[in-house]
């Protein structure tokens, strides 16, 4: 039963529900991290090795 | 005391020093002996002579120890004395724990040396990168365990709120190693020293990549990741160019790497979803790799210059250069036309020493200039010696990297040239001699990688000698205040440590689980009752096929032919999934220095084996097989053999109690005819009861499985 589900499985527009997901996060993300507001505080992060 | 407090809240503290120069020390000695084991199988294949019929000595037993001591002793201690060093001073504590930092460092030292004993005596799972036997497996975890506790408890002490970017590749790598090794390390023990892995054929192979690939992306990439964002700033003394990259760069590649192992199994019995899934992911991983690298290079801006006369500088560059390269030639290698010709071939083996010689090695390298003469306090013994081995150490890679990729894609190109339905070139060793010169030019280019290694020892101790006690440093920083919820984004997550190790996790497991379950869920839909060969082995079968992983041999021989119409014309039918079912572990092997195995079965009348394993010259002229004349010596062990079937028994393998009962005398009996039928074909030696029988008995074995019929 399951491996004939498998054989036919024709239910592509999950794969590309997926594919909207993943891409959406990742732009998501994308702009979040890049967003204007954060510089101070990325200033901040990348100067932290150079401290001690 | 390594602490106090002052009345200006500030808290004053020391560092560990002793740990990490303990591990820097490591890494030196055991770098020596990665690359001296490299250069000396590098060696064999040329002169196959220095296999000096020593059982111990034979390529196919030194090649894991090379491979396990260039990555867990080389690489490894590498990781935790950069790991120790640069953490302490980015989370503004001392390390959590003494004892546990002396149980890190002791217990993996104890690992290695036990790798080292009990590799060339061939006591081994057969699982590349994963060969040590279960033991040293539950050792492995129990260390790791006391490395992870030592780096989270600095993070709980840490003074400085928000974890910077190398504690991030660092946490994740803690992480994901100890899952791999802990699943892909799932074993039933037969006795001290053997054991059967619970994954079987195509599933071994399946969780064995996702390992084996993983254990280069969380070893060997992301810990050197992070101490690329820690050492790179440091040595040019600038901040790393993008913050924001860096953090893109870490999610992206914690994601994507761990879905990319089945491109070790293109064109194999591997489900082809599988296969297809792990190709493109392979392919996706391009970007964060060289987001990763452009950041490092873009570092480097206003600073280059100064590359001309730092050797630290020259190292940093050429390493992250190298990691920009193997990230590129990597999803190339997983593209499958590509992966068509360049899979079993010495490309892979020249795009493996891309990485861990160029990217780990020159990192280490870089490393080490830069961290002795400050953890010792006093000056690099000379700069001009660093330079001189940087020039040899890049000549060195240089040469073994083209000389591979030559002989790669000359043997791939001569395996696949067919003129209509026949081979061009039929006979496999022709394939192999073609190459032997550029076996000559990798030894060469090894040994010169190995002789700057040896004038970095030296320059190395030099500066050490000439350090003078000090007093440790005293380091102030205020304590960690409360945590407030009032900071946004990541630098709020950054602040929740726990938060961000389940969301590694997380993003660690969807990958594994989507692309290993359906496979070993897989098996319940074959039908092995259907394909008369695939039955379980029998007892001497069994005992034949521990010895063929024992010595190694699928180092140089693999077990599948592939879906490629030149493997089917050169070995016979392509394999199925079916056919490994009670493989534990499958051997499909990673490389072909010799033929693939899957259909030696009743190609040949055992005296041919027989003559073989003896003196391979002596049936096929050119080869560089070692000769086995250990096995024509010592006895089978048969009274192990029922507790073997037994393990098996336990996986699944359909043995009947009546079988196991009576393993020993079937194996006596199936021995007795080998030795008949060695007679009839006018062996004269007496060989009662020799391992060479067993060895027969399952290379026989490996055929084609007869047609599927659909009763």
């Amino acid at each position: 039963m399951k491996a004939l589900y498998l054989a036919n499985y024709k239910l592509v527009f999950l794969n590309c529900i997926a594919l909207v997901l993943f891409f959406g996060i990742f732009c998501g993300a994308l702009a979040w991290i890049y967003r204007k507001s954060s510089k101070e505080f990325y200033d901040y992060m990348k100067s932290l090795p150079l401290e001690d | 005391m390594s602490q106090s407090k002052s009345k200006d809240n500030l808290e004053h503290f020391t560092y560990d020093e002793e740990t990490p120069k303990l591990f820097f020390l490591a890494t030196i000695i055991w770098g020596a002996v990665a690359l001296l084991a490299g250069v000396f199988i590098a060696s064999q294949l040329a002169f196959w002579q220095l296999n000096f019929k020593l059982p111990w000595f034979t390529f196919g037993r030194l090649r894991p120890l090379h491979t396990n001591s260039a990555i867990f002793a080389f690489a490894g201690n590498a990781i935790f004395a950069g790991v120790y060093h640069s953490s302490q001073r980015l989370l503004k504590t001392r390390i959590f724990s003494d004892a546990l930092s002396k149980i890190h460092f002791w217990g993996w030292q104890l690992i290695i040396v036990l790798a080292a004993i009990t590799l060339p005596l061939g006591i081994t799972t057969g699982k590349e990168y994963a060969e040590l036997e279960w033991p040293i497996d539950i050792l492995i975890a129990v260390v790791w365990v006391a490395f992870a506790v030592n780096f989270f408890g600095m993070i709980a002490r840490r003074r400085e709120r928000h974890l910077y970017v190398a504690i991030w590749f660092y946490l994740a790598s803690i992480i994901t190693v100890a899952l791999l090794h802990i699943v892909n390390s799932i074993a039933l023990p037969v006795s001290l020293f053997k054991s059967y892995p619970v994954y079987a054929g195509v599933q071994d192979a399946l969780v064995q990549w996702w390992y084996g690939h993983n254990a280069v992306a969380f070893f060997l990439t992301t810990p050197y990741l992070g101490l690329m964002y820690y050492y790179l700033p440091k040595a040019v003394n600038r901040p790393i160019y993008s913050y924001r990259l860096s953090i893109i760069h870490f999610w992206a590649l914690v994601f994507i790497y761990i879905w990319t192992g089945p491109h070790h199994l293109l064109h194999s019995a591997l489900p082809d979803w599988a296969q297809t899934l792990g190709m493109i992911f392979s392919i996706m991983l391009l970007a964060p790799s060289w987001g990763g690298m452009i950041n490092g290079l873009l570092t480097m801006r206003g600073a280059w210059h100064r590359v001309r006369k730092e050797p630290i500088l020259k190292f940093l560059v050429a390493a992250v250069t190298f990691y920009g390269m193997s990230t590129f030639e990597g999803p190339l290698l997983s593209i499958k036309s590509v992966n068509a010709l360049a899979h079993f071939t010495d490309w892979i083996i020249g795009h493996v020493h891309s990485g861990v010689l160029g990217w780990n090695g020159f990192m280490i390298f870089a490393i080490l200039y830069y961290v002795v003469p400050k953890l010792w306090k006093t000056e690099l013994y000379s700069e001009k010696l660093a330079n001189v081995h940087f020039w040899m150490a890049m000549s060195g890679i240089l040469l073994y990297i083209f000389s591979m990729w030559a002989a790669g894609i000359t043997q791939g190109l001569m395996w696949r040239a067919m003129e209509g339905p026949r081979l061009v070139y039929p006979d496999f060793v022709e394939t192999l001699t073609k190459i032997i010169p550029l076996y000559y030019v990798r030894a060469f280019g090894g040994f010169l990688y190995l002789a700057g290694y040896v004038i970095m020892m030296y320059n190395i101790f030099k500066t050490i000698k000439a350090s003078k006690p000090a007093e440790p440093e005293v380091y102030s920083a205020p304590p960690l205040g409360k945590f407030t919820t009032d900071k946004q984004g990541h630098r709020y997550l950054e602040g929740l440590s726990a938060l961000f190790t389940v969301l590694v996790v997380i993003a660690v497991i969807v990958g594994s689980v989507i692309e290993i379950l359906p496979t070993l869920l897989a098996h319940k839909y074959y039908a092995p009752e259907k394909i008369e060969n695939v039955k379980p082995y029998t007892p001497l079968e069994l005992a034949g096929r521990d010895i063929y992983i024992r010595e190694g041999c699928y180092t140089c021989h693999s077990q599948m032919v592939r879906t490629l119409t030149y493997d089917i014309a050169r070995y016979g039918e392509m394999s199925r999934p079916e056919e490994f079912i009670y493989d534990h572990p499958f051997q499909f092997g990673s490389r072909r220095i010799g033929p693939d195995l899957a259909r030696v079965g009743g190609k040949y009348p055992d005296s041919w084996h027989y003559y073989h394993m003896y003196d391979p010259r002596q049936i096929t002229p050119g080869s560089t097989m070692p000769v086995y004349p250990h096995l024509f010596r010592k006895k089978i062990d048969y009274h192990i053999l029922a507790k073997k079937l037994l393990v098996m028994k336990r996986m699944g393998v359909p043995y009947s109690e009546a079988s196991i009962s009576s393993a020993i005398s079937d194996a006596q009996d199936q021995a007795a005819q080998v030795e008949e039928s060695l007679k009839s074909q006018g062996v004269k030696e007496k060989v009662r009861d020799k391992e060479i029988l067993a060895l027969i008995a399952y290379l026989q074995r490996l055929k084609a499985p007869a047609e599927v019929t659909d009763k």
